[in-house]
């Protein structure tokens, strides 16, 4: 696929996925790849600086004799989402004029 | 999985403490979510230990370096630089692509490297010049100044015009030396970007063509 995500529409996704539920490394990893071809290791960095900005809070909950770090979005992070979001519409409105259904529709 | 994350442990070293136990968290907890138990599944999820700490650290230090960037300061910034070029070539060194390519990418960064270096020899070449120059030129006016008084005099005042000239250039040669360095790092970021990119893609059997 040549089309990338920008690291912008990456901390979107990963913040859209964490505005219904909160999730450890492995599963929102799993959960984004379902939509998006991204490499495994990618997720720690966007996590980290999602974090470091905080638009999100970490928590550990045992798990099986060991923790799981869940991630929980913050209201920053919400009202960060929506940012995202509101550009991901402007620019999906205009990529859609030109590539949108049968191409050259003047 | 313990020997993978052993091993990713001591090539992160240059991290700091807090920095490293949360990279070695996140891959411990992944791997354990994930069942990757044996070192051969851990390769096969997330690379050889070797190609993950590059990522982490050439990831780590681009970070760095854009935050830097955007809070202007100057301080330290091209030993940053040099820093980042060194650690983006062997991220982008330990990253499997395909042959062609890399021979493609060694060549246009070697070809870049070499422009660099020509440019700043050439700027060390006319600085040392023009100090060798304005030297031989004092020394020869201070011996000649006793048996003719014109011509030492004329060889003093070249002599300090090549010294004037040095210091005035001081700040315009630090600044072309650092811009260089900048360029360099600019573009092997560029690089980074694209050869690693390109290899996420084939990694998932998009466009695969090896």
């Amino acid at each position: 696929m040549a089309i990338q995500l920008s690291s912008e529409l990456l901390d979107g996704c990963v913040l859209g996925l964490l505005m219904h539920d909160d999730y450890y490394g492995y599963a929102l990893t799993q959960k984004v790849q379902e939509s998006v071809s991204v490499s495994e290791s990618t997720m720690y960095p966007v996590l980290r600086r999602l974090k470091k900005n905080q638009l999100l809070t970490t928590y550990d909950e045992p798990y099986q004799g060991r923790n799981r770090r869940y991630y929980q979005i913050t209201a920053e992070g919400k009202r960060q989402f929506s940012v995202i979001q509101s550009e991901w519409r402007d620019f999906k409105t205009g990529i859609d004029k030109m590539l949108g259904d049968e191409a050259g529709h003047e | 999985m313990n020997d993978y994350i052993e091993e990713l442990k001591a090539m992160l070293t240059q991290l700091g403490a807090q920095e490293q136990s949360d990279v070695l968290d996140f891959y411990t907890e992944y791997l354990q979510d994930g069942q990757f138990v044996t070192y051969t599944d851990c390769v096969r999820e997330l690379g050889t230990p070797r190609q993950l700490a590059r990522k982490v650290l050439a990831d780590y230090s681009i970070k760095n370096l854009n935050t830097a960037s955007q809070s202007g300061s100057r301080a330290n910034k091209p030993k940053d630089d040099v820093k980042t070029i060194w650690l983006i070539v062997l991220a982008v060194l330990s990253t499997p692509i395909t042959i062609p390519l890399a021979f493609g990418a060694v060549g246009l960064f070697i070809a870049a490297i070499a422009v660099a270096v020509g440019i700043l020899a050439a700027i060390f070449g006319v600085g040392f010049g023009v100090i060798f120059g304005g030297l031989v030129s004092l020394v020869t006016g201070l011996g000649v100044v006793s048996n003719n008084f014109w011509v030492g005099i004329f060889y003093l005042g070249v002599g300090l015009i090549a010294a004037g000239a040095i210091i005035m250039l001081i700040p315009a040669f630090r600044g072309l030396v650092d811009g260089v360095i900048h360029g360099i790092t600019v573009f092997s970021k560029w690089m980074y970007s694209k050869i690693v990119k390109k290899n996420r893609a084939e990694k998932h059997g998009r466009g695969q063509q090896k």
